[in-house]
């Protein structure tokens, strides 16, 4: 959560996301995956000022957690999309903005975490905008494919 | 187990012409089977007897993607797929998962751990969230979790699994398990080949994928060290 207030545009994607909307309750590693708009907010002089590592081309917090940032886009869609969208979630006293949870689904899909794109439509399935996924998605076969999974669970 | 010459059929077209999907149709498998939908469907049933269904319904399906492995890995994951197709959730009544009082209950009936927790405590990799078990008596602990508050739910975190299959090496155990479940179960497994090279060596050829996969990690790790350091000037 140190990281919000260290980078202050940061939108997680990833790990720290899917654990927000599963309440956290996820299987996750040592590594986040954070989206940056400000460029400044993640220039390499003020990282480091803030006690950030650089190892071999890899950024580590000072908890030592590997954080991948992402400037441009992530898993086909554009950072300033993700920000746009992003949503606000309350952690304990303060509060943190990750990717919506559609997006987020769709980022799995694509990047291939089929047991996370499971747990997210399985759990969270009465929250799911269909139609802003379908405004997301790359084609209507993305789509299907989505609504095919809840249907598989008799969800649909 | 072995695989029969109709079911390494089946596995050779499906691993090579169904795409890597978060679902399937009926449709999708005929087509990478090239056969009718009624012969799909027969073949479904069958991956869904072997453990690779997670859920299906009205043509509709989705599959573990351990049915990707190499066919010579099947075989060996074939009894940790049947157990998990049987697998029995619980949590506590008041809907509480329960974790650790299920393990401190369960250890102490006596059994065998496997996956999430059994997976962290090799490898410190993946948090865990499910409890995996497999009792030495399954009746004996079903009957324990129940004076314990503990009902039968599917979204229980306590998950017991009856014994099958080969438990004389528990690393290996839980690497075939990690395998078979597929998803982040694969990650678990990449992480004990790595920790203990000597127990998952049975593999074959994903053995040597594995070790070919950290030579060129560690051959790119040197070359980004010493590009650094020509950077530097040293």
């Amino acid at each position: 959560m140190e990281i919000s207030s260290e980078i202050p545009s940061v939108v997680f994607v990833g790990a720290a996301a899917t654990l927000a909307h599963l309440g956290w309750r996820a299987r996750r590693t040592l590594d986040l995956d954070i989206v940056v708009e400000v460029a400044g907010d993640v220039e390499e002089g003020r990282l480091l000022d803030l006690g950030y590592l650089n190892l071999n081309d890899e950024w580590y917090t000072p908890r030592r957690w590997k954080i991948d940032i992402y400037r441009r886009d992530v898993s086909g869609f554009s950072v300033a999309k993700v920000v746009s969208d992003s949503v606000k979630v309350r952690v304990r006293k303060s509060t943190i903005r990750v990717a919506k949870l559609e997006m987020l689904i769709l980022m799995k899909h694509r990047a291939g975490r089929t047991d996370d794109v499971r747990g997210l439509i399985g759990s969270r399935f009465s929250s799911i905008d269909w139609n802003y996924m379908r405004s997301i998605a790359r084609n209507d076969e993305e789509l299907v494919e989505m609504e095919n999974v809840a249907r598989s669970m008799k969800l649909m | 187990m072995q695989l029969g010459h109709a079911e390494l059929q089946m596995f050779a077209r499906v691993q090579s012409t169904l795409p890597f999907r978060s679902a399937y149709t009926l449709d999708d498998l005929a087509l990478a089977l090239g056969r009718s939908k009624k012969t799909a469907y027969r073949h479904l049933q069958q991956l869904k007897r072997m453990g690779f269904v997670i859920a299906s319904h009205e043509g509709v399906f989705t599959l573990r993607d351990s049915v990707f492995l190499p066919p010579s890995v099947i075989p060996r994951i074939l009894p940790s797929l049947l157990a998990i197709s049987q697998e029995r959730k619980f949590r506590l009544r008041n809907g509480d998962p329960g974790i650790e009082r299920a393990r401190h209950l369960l250890m102490a009936l006596g059994g065998f751990p496997t996956l999430d927790y059994a997976a962290y405590e090799l490898t410190g990799y993946q948090t865990p969230i499910t409890f995996y078990f497999y009792p030495d008596s399954l009746e004996q602990a079903i009957k324990i979790l129940r004076e314990n508050g503990y009902v039968e739910s599917p979204r229980g975190s306590v998950i017991l699994l009856p014994k099958t299959g080969d438990f004389s090496d528990p690393i290996q155990r839980v690497f075939y398990d990690s395998l078979a479940v597929g998803g982040r179960g694969i990650l678990d497994a990449i992480a004990i080949a790595r920790k203990f090279p000597k127990e998952t060596g049975s593999t074959g050829y994903l053995y040597s994928l594995l070790n070919m996969a950290l030579k060129v990690e560690q051959d790119i790790g040197s070359d980004r060290l010493i590009s650094s350091r020509r950077m530097r000037g040293d």
